[in-house]
């Protein structure tokens, strides 16, 4: 791979490599790459897992709802915190 | 009393809640045994200091299953702790501490299992001998000179070497099974789903499973018994309420069991001599209870390996994108945005993640995502299709854990693809998203050393009772116990 788009790589990646680690990262990355271009070699079969949800979902009607709140309810928070549905805080 | 130490759980459950043994002297005694030792072991991060409320002293008025309850336990620092820092082997979380518990962390609590500490993990899960750990190498009790495996390196460490009776790591490519084998110890990867991910570092997500280490098959069955349940944070959750203990249990008729052996796996090439000569002499062991040996053809063994880490750099590269500076664990300085990202992540993240982000980022770029990552995809497809062809004519698939003994630090660090064949015979089980188990089978001689060897069963996905029942019974079979290292031992005498 050509130092220029080794860099640009990094660019979308957002790391930054040092002088120092760059002609060792290089030489490991091309090796990495030689490894998994092995896939190369196999006509795959399958069309592979969805990478959608295949599952039709329902979801409820998009339209205000109200709720009888309780006394002592703290209006701020609608929607309970990770912590507080876990009981702990 | 240090004896105790080296038991298994289920040995030790009936006196603890007879009250014979007491739960808060023997977790005293063992964060005591596991902090001294550990100067030799590197096997955990952080220690958990804290003392337990008084009320885990009261009686627990417990119905249903058989669960582990009042034992210590250790988790691999990629689970969050509430109130315990959680690095995930990285500089770039130090001193990360989150407010919440993962729900496996969660439910051991909620028995009363007292948490010994945070083990050491390759960076992000990411490595397969525990050398990628920002906090300095776990080491492998049987010599420590050797490699104890990865990424769960700390946690496979901390069971053999007695500094807890069961831990979690985590498994996306053999990270429990193949440091459970270099350990000697019982690894155990569920199906995709049977635990929840909830609280659980993320690192390539459609791999990544929660998985356990222990020092007996039934020890596993009673940690699944307690943590192996519905979770309505975790949406990929499938866990079913089932008794694992009282499954695994359950009569065996050897003669109506079918064990699937992949020829591809027993390549003298690939597998060194003592492993393959263990493996055979389980397979003998099986075959004379009476099980069936059936010898299977699996052609895309040889693309397991590359698929695999093509998928897990995609999901890495985009899950890892988190790590900002800003909103966990270490903060930046530059006062740009952009370049406090990039000053963060590249001194926060080592070697082998940098790697592996840009190969998940090279693989999803324009002009490259269908050569790699969609054929990958469809690579992984196939092996589903190919692993349901097998799971029609065979019970359970055997197969070596890890093709090698432990071997040497730094043997493998300057290329990082031998490294990776560490996990030759592991990752068409996550590809799947079905389970496996290492059980010791024997040992080796490397260097002049005895070392563990791993016997790997398989079972179809779901099929996990199946399988903790042929591990429990199989460990009868061969009469095996755990017995700890010979100096581990002596220190516990002294």
């Amino acid at each position: 791979m050509e130092r220029r788009a080794f860099d640009h790589l990094c660019e979308l990646a957002r790391l930054t490599l040092g002088r120092d680690e760059l002609e060792e990262f290089e030489r490991k990355f091309e090796r990495l790459l030689e490894f998994v271009e092995q896939v190369q070699g196999y006509s795959p079969q399958s069309s592979g897992p969805p990478l959608t949800l295949v599952e039709k979902v329902e979801l409820r009607r998009d339209a205000p709802l109200s709720f009888d709140w309780p006394e002592d309810t703290v209006h701020e928070y609608r929607v309970p915190t990770v912590i507080d549905f876990e009981g702990g805080g | 009393m240090k004896e105790l130490l080296t038991q298994t759980a289920w040995d030790l459950l009936p006196s603890i809640e007879s009250g014979d043994v007491d739960h808060i002297e023997l977790q005293e005694l063992q964060f005591e045994f596991a902090k001294w030792i550990d100067g030799k072991l590197n096997a955990f991060i952080t220690w958990d200091e804290k003392v337990e409320p008084q009320e885990w002293d009261l009686p627990l008025a417990h119905e249903g299953p058989r669960c582990l309850h009042r034992v210590p336990y250790a988790v691999k620092d990629i689970f969050a702790t509430r109130g315990l820092q959680s690095t995930a082997g990285s500089r770039i979380l130090q001193g990360y501490v989150p407010p919440y518990d993962a729900t496996c962390v969660r439910l051991l609590r909620h028995e009363k299992n007292h948490l010994m500490g945070k083990t050491n993990l390759d960076e992000f899960a990411m490595g397969s001998s525990g050398e990628m750990s920002a906090f300095g190498p776990a080491r492998n009790p049987w010599s420590l000179e050797h490699v104890p495996g990865g990424s769960s390196s700390g946690s496979a460490v901390a069971v053999a070497a007695c500094q807890c009776f069961v831990a979690l790591g985590t498994d996306t490519g053999g990270s429990v099974r193949q440091p459970a084998s270099f350990c000697g110890v019982v690894g155990y990867r569920p199906s995709y789903g049977l635990i929840s991910r909830y609280g659980l570092i993320a690192y390539a997500s459609s791999c990544d499973q929660a998985g356990i280490f222990a020092r007996s098959a039934i020890d596993v069955a009673l940690t699944m018994n307690t943590i192996a349940k519905p979770d309505p944070l975790d949406s990929t959750c499938r866990a079913e309420p089932l008794d694992y203990v009282a499954e695994a249990g359950r009569e065996m008729h050897w003669n109506k069991l079918r064990v699937g052996v992949i020829k591809q796996f027993l390549d003298p090439q690939a597998i060194e001599a003592p492993v393959l000569a263990n493996f055979r002499a389980s397979l003998d062991t099986l075959a004379a209870a009476g099980a069936e040996i059936v010898e299977l053809d699996f052609p895309l063994a040889d693309y397991c390996l590359p698929a695999y880490y093509i998928i897990v750099g995609a999901e890495c590269s985009s899950n890892l994108a988190r790590y900002d500076g800003i909103r966990f664990g270490v903060k930046g300085e530059e006062p740009d945005l952009l370049a406090r990202y990039l000053e963060v992540r590249s001194r926060g993240f080592g070697a082998e993640v940098k790697r592996r982000i840009l190969l998940g980022t090279y693989v999803l770029s324009a002009g490259y995502y269908e050569a790699y990552y969609d054929r990958a995809r469809r690579v992984r497809g196939d092996i589903r299709a190919s692993l349901d062809d097998m799971f029609r004519r065979v019970d359970v698939l055997a197969t070596p854990t890890s093709p090698t003994l432990p071997f040497k630090f730094g043997e493998r660090l300057e290329d990082p693809v031998q490294m990776y064949m560490s996990d030759l015979c592991t990752v068409f089980v996550n590809l799947a998203g079905t389970a496996g188990i290492n059980i010791p089978n024997g040992f080796g001689e490397r260097d002049g050393v005895r070392l563990p060897t791993g016997l790997q069963l398989v079972c179809a996905p779901h099929r996990d009772a199946v399988l903790l029942r042929v591990a429990c019974q199989f460990e009868q079979l061969t009469g095996w116990r755990y017995t700890p290292p010979q100096w581990v031992a002596e220190a516990l005498a002294m």
